[in-house]
């Protein structure tokens, strides 16, 4: 269908190439979000659950990050020559509404915000989304004639009305025109210029409500072919389909799914529920997200994926506490390097990880993956996950920049900027 | 002076206003607020505002400039292109719709420029807006370029194809797609030689392009392409091209192709691909996607009113056979709604041998829209193979209609009687529909009871008075007495409609009394009606009797407690 031929061996040793010749080791950048007292985090808990990160994204070329907050405000911030990132603009996305039918609060905590594929230097697109209305905003900027010069962010398109449950991703086609806004059982297809009517591609709802077992987690499209999307299931399993084909995507072109995991038992619904779900810059691969691991796909097998990446193995024989307090149940999200070749994930105890995603994880100590704690430099030291476990600092968003080596992690209400130190590279790595 | 100069302030002033609905009634008066301060002011004071205007992020009030802008065109007669700049700013904007009336507008005042205004005015802002830095100046550009073609000297036609050309290739799909439908305006207007040696290249390019969307857009090349190359060049450069397009794993291009089929079964040089037609034609009746099959089969007369008569039977048939029985309701609502132009192609016998039943099938459809899509068009058929086969399944499939639960489907069948009565004639008629009428006048919906007023009148006009005062004034009696005043109302809506088609004397001595009957009625909407009819009446041919009668009444009426009726007597009387 896809896909141009990657031969493995090929693309596992300029991986390993790769990582034999860049280090794996990140410092702290930088840090934003409200300055908060360590020690006093109980008494504003109330309204730092507000200032709470709920969703980070770079744009195309990495000059922007936007970040959304529970309360419904989005700041963008731009980059520097030095790396760091400035404030650029914020504005209040969403407010919260009513729902008189079901007599329900819809929040304004903004769920996803993706950048439009096509921008020049002075203007931009944003989407946002919450629960029930996704908005798409322009942002430009204006040089008034006392040469100052003013970011203006105005409401452009407001689509509403197409969800009856909850939005949980959004994603532009490469065609520039179309967009997919997907809820727990289905998939709308939007052109970015009509609001007033949206068409219905995936729908997995059964006829019975009482028959229901599977739920929609998120949705991607592909970066380069403007007819190919997966979406994966609170089953762990990712479906691929091809809006060539037919109308509707409800029977998909590919399925993935790992029969092998191991755990067995109670838990295993829940741990393999899937957070989060990309494909990689190179249109590739792609990965999926889980409680306990990542999985790696090439999109031309369905058969078993390309690896598995396990790094939650310590929560294993905690999984009883973590379902009492509900931890079980954090979405945890994922993201790719610009080159393919790393993956990002957060974990508790503010760590994250980065995984060298294409090395050797196979027996003992593995060093394809490396741990980080997100924190200002000098606070915390790393824990040791065999003795404390902090279910409440938890890296939930990631994003990493399309360019170079930068990434931004969301912790509650404070968001992190950490950059590789390239002090030991020994090559300028160029991925084909 | 003074007048105008205020004019002209009040309407900066409204413009300032943060109220749209201001500022839209404002731009309204655009046109009489230019005429009456002139042109030398228009052009100095009103044009500069109006460019910031364009800049605010209100949709609609722009859309409303970008019309009004083009009727300003008469009053700056010999300098329209001053016009240029807003246009200019409005054909960025971000909404469609804003920068397609934009255009529009552009193409008004581009009929007005003369040849060097055209270089120096209209040409740099082509070239600005095909440069734009946002996406959206270049997708309006691409609408510009053939309307200007024609005015053009040699040298600046090369320029402007140029610039055309690098935004058919443009990085940005969105562009691609604008240039690829507008590309068929272009080629109309060149040469043959030029069409072989620029077109053919960027049609290759488009017609395999990776995004969909421009594929799609592509497909009207081909239409273009057929109807100016010669026969060997369609032959080597298009038909495998045509192909490629039928065979598209995308459906939406396969779409594109279905919908596009009658054009290119219409174009000059066909016969070149005539090989090709019916086997591709039948395919996409076949598709494995129902949205094509849907608009194939929408096309059915206009693409077999272009085959051989042979292949029609041999190829397409079978195919309509299977399409009568599709799963999708919408493929078998679009195939009733155009196999009623194949009995006149393929003859009384072949349709009685082949047809039929697909026919009889279709009136005992579930789906409602493939019963009402196939008696719409019931003449063409009838015309040919005549009533009798079917008039039996056509009666039970009228009358099954006409029950239905849904009051838009029993809506579309009463619009439709008119039509089919003559074709039954009355004897027919009169059995199985007559009745029929008379309930719909009953209907619970209004709709339904408007809808069946109209009908009696245009069956009256059909069928002659002497058939409608048997069959159905005693109704219309019966109603006027009714309890429920909904039924009263009906009455005098049924008269007010026949009003116009029946003789004076009917009027008079039939219908006129049971409006009489009603003036004193205790429901103040019924005596309101009364007035309503009244003043109907009196509009057609009726005696002085009746005359006197009316204004008696309708002074009685005047005189009435309540506000509404004396209105509508007011409203009567000066009638």
């Amino acid at each position: 269908m896809i896909i141009t031929d990657v031969n493995k061996n090929d693309w596992e040793q300029q991986a390993n190439n790769y990582y034999t010749n860049t280090g794996n080791n990140w410092e702290f950048s930088q840090m934003f979000g409200e300055e908060d007292d360590a020690s006093s985090s109980e008494i504003s808990s109330e309204s730092s659950e507000e200032n709470c990160i709920s969703s980070l994204t770079f744009d195309q070329s990495g000059r922007f990050l936007a970040v959304g907050y529970n309360c419904g405000q989005v700041v963008v911030l731009t980059q520097q020559n030095d790396q760091t990132y400035q404030l650029y603009t914020e504005f209040k996305s969403h407010d919260s509404a009513f729902d008189f039918l079901t007599s329900m609060e819809i929040e304004e905590k903004i769920n996803m915000i993706k950048w439009y594929p096509f921008s020049n230097d002075k203007a931009q697109r944003l989407m946002t989304t919450n629960d029930k209305t996704v908005k798409l905003f322009k942002m430009w900027e204006h040089s008034s004639d006392d040469e100052r010069t003013d970011v203006i962010v105005r409401p452009w398109k407001t689509y509403e009305g197409g969800h009856v449950y909850n939005i949980n991703s959004v994603s532009f086609n490469s065609d520039g025109q179309l967009f997919i806004s997907t809820d727990d059982l289905r998939i709308n297809l939007w052109d970015v210029n009509t609001s007033t009517e949206t068409f219905g591609i995936v729908d997995i709802k059964p006829d019975n409500m009482d028959d229901l077992v599977e739920v929609i987690t998120c949705s991607d499209f592909h970066p380069q072919h403007c007819n190919v999307l997966i979406y994966a299931t609170s089953k762990g399993i990712v479906r691929m389909s091809d809006m060539r084909a037919s109308a509707k995507c409800d029977n998909h072109t590919k399925e993935f799914e790992d029969a092998d995991s191991e755990l067995g038992g109670f838990f295993h619904e829940l741990v393999s529920t899937i957070s989060d779900t990309h494909f990689s810059p190179c249109g590739r691969f792609l990965v999926s997200r889980d409680y306990l691991t990542m999985k790696v796909w090439d999109t031309r097998m369905e058969k078993e994926p390309w690896k598995v990446v396990k790094f939650h193995d310590h929560l294993i024989p905690r999984l009883c506490d973590l379902y009492e307090n509900d931890c079980i149940f954090d979405k945890f999200e994922c993201s790719w390097s610009g080159n393919s070749m790393r993956v990002l994930t957060g974990s508790y105890n503010n760590n994250f990880y980065i995984a060298d995603i294409f090395g050797d994880f196979s027996g003992g100590e593995s060093t394809s993956i490396n741990s980080f704690t997100a924190a200002r430099p000098g606070v915390v030291n790393q824990y040791d996950f065999s003795s404390q476990l902090d279910c409440s600092q938890k890296v939930v968003h990631t994003a990493w920049h399309p360019e170079e080596d930068i990434i931004a992690l969301g912790a509650n209400d404070f968001g992190y900027l950490y950059i590789r130190n390239t002090e030991n590279d020994t090559e300028e790595m160029e991925i084909v | 002076m003074a007048n105008h100069e205020s004019l002209l302030n009040i309407f900066f002033e409204e413009m300032g206003m943060d109220d749209s609905g201001v500022k839209l009634n404002a731009l309204r008066t655009l046109s009489e607020v230019a005429t009456s301060v002139g042109p030398e002011v228009t052009a100095s004071s009103l044009l500069p505002f109006l460019q910031d205007v364009a800049k605010e992020p209100e949709d609609d009030v722009l859309l409303l400039l970008a019309e009004q802008v083009g009727c300003l065109v008469d009053i700056l007669d010999g300098n329209t292109q001053l016009l240029l700049p807003v246009l200019e700013e409005l054909a960025t904007a971000e909404e469609p719709s804003v920068r397609g009336k934009a255009v529009d507008s552009i193409i008004i005042v581009l009929d007005n420029l003369d040849q060097e205004s055209i270089k120096e005015n209209y040409l740099p802002m082509l070239a600005r807006l095909s440069a734009g830095n946002w996406f959206t100046s270049k997708i309006s550009a691409c609408s510009l370029f053939s309307p200007v073609y024609p005015k053009l000297e040699d040298g600046d036609k090369l320029s402007i194809r140029t610039i055309f050309y690098g935004l058919c290739a443009d990085n940005l799909p969105m562009v691609r797609k604008a240039a690829a439908e507008n590309l068929p305006n272009l080629v109309t207007q060149l040469s043959l030689e030029l069409t072989k040696q620029e077109i053919l290249p960027l049609f290759n390019e488009l017609a395999t392009d990776k995004q969909d969307s421009v594929r799609l857009c592509s497909v009207g090349n081909v239409v273009a392409l057929l109807n100016i190359l010669d026969e060997a060049d369609v032959d080597q450069y298009v038909k495998p091209i045509l192909l490629d397009y039928c065979n598209d794993p995308a459906w939406r291009v396969r779409w594109m192709v279905a919908d596009k089929f009658e054009d290119i079964c219409n174009a000059r040089n066909v016969a070149v691909i005539n090989s090709i037609i019916p086997s591709n034609y039948v395919n996409l009746l076949c598709d494995s996607e129902a949205e094509v099959r849907t608009a194939a089969a929408s096309h059915l007369t206009g693409v077999c009113s272009t085959l051989e008569l042979e292949l029609i039977l041999s190829s397409v048939i079978p195919c309509i056979k299977r399409l009568a029985n599709d799963e999708s309701k919408f493929v078998r609502a679009s195939l009733a709604k155009s196999i009623t132009g194949i009995p006149e192609i393929i003859g009384r016998e072949n349709t009685v041998n082949n047809l039929i039943e697909i026919f009889l099938e279709m009136l005992k459809d579930d789906f409602p829209d493939v019963r009402l899509n196939f008696i719409n068009d019931l003449s063409n058929i009838t015309e040919i193979i005549g009533i009798d086969e079917l008039s039996q399944h056509l009666l039970h499939a009228i009358t099954k209609l006409a029950q239905d639960l849904n009051w838009r489907v029993r809506l579309k069948i009463i619009e439709s009687i008119p039509v089919l009565a003559p074709l039954l004639g009355v004897e027919k008629f009169n059995e199985r529909l007559a009745p029929l009428c008379l309930t719909w006048l009953g209907d619970r919906v209004c709709a339904i009871r408007d809808a069946s007023t109209e009908n009696l009148k245009n069956l009256t006009a059909l069928f002659g008075v002497e058939w409608a005062k048997e069959h159905i004034f005693p109704q219309i009696n019966r109603f006027s007495k009714h309890p429920n005043y909904l039924y009263r109302m009906t009455t005098l809506f049924a008269i007010s409609s026949l009003s116009t088609v029946v003789d004076t004397k009917t009027l008079s001595d039939d219908l006129f009394p049971l409006v009489l009957g009603l003036v004193n009625d205790p429901v103040p909407n019924i005596r309101l009606n009364v007035c309503k009819t009244m003043g109907k009446i009196s509009q057609s041919d009726i005696n002085q009797e009746v005359t006197e009668i009316i204004a008696e009444k309708l002074e009685q009426l005047k005189a009435d407690q309540d506000s509404d009726v004396y209105y509508f007597a007011m409203l009567a009387q000066n009638e």
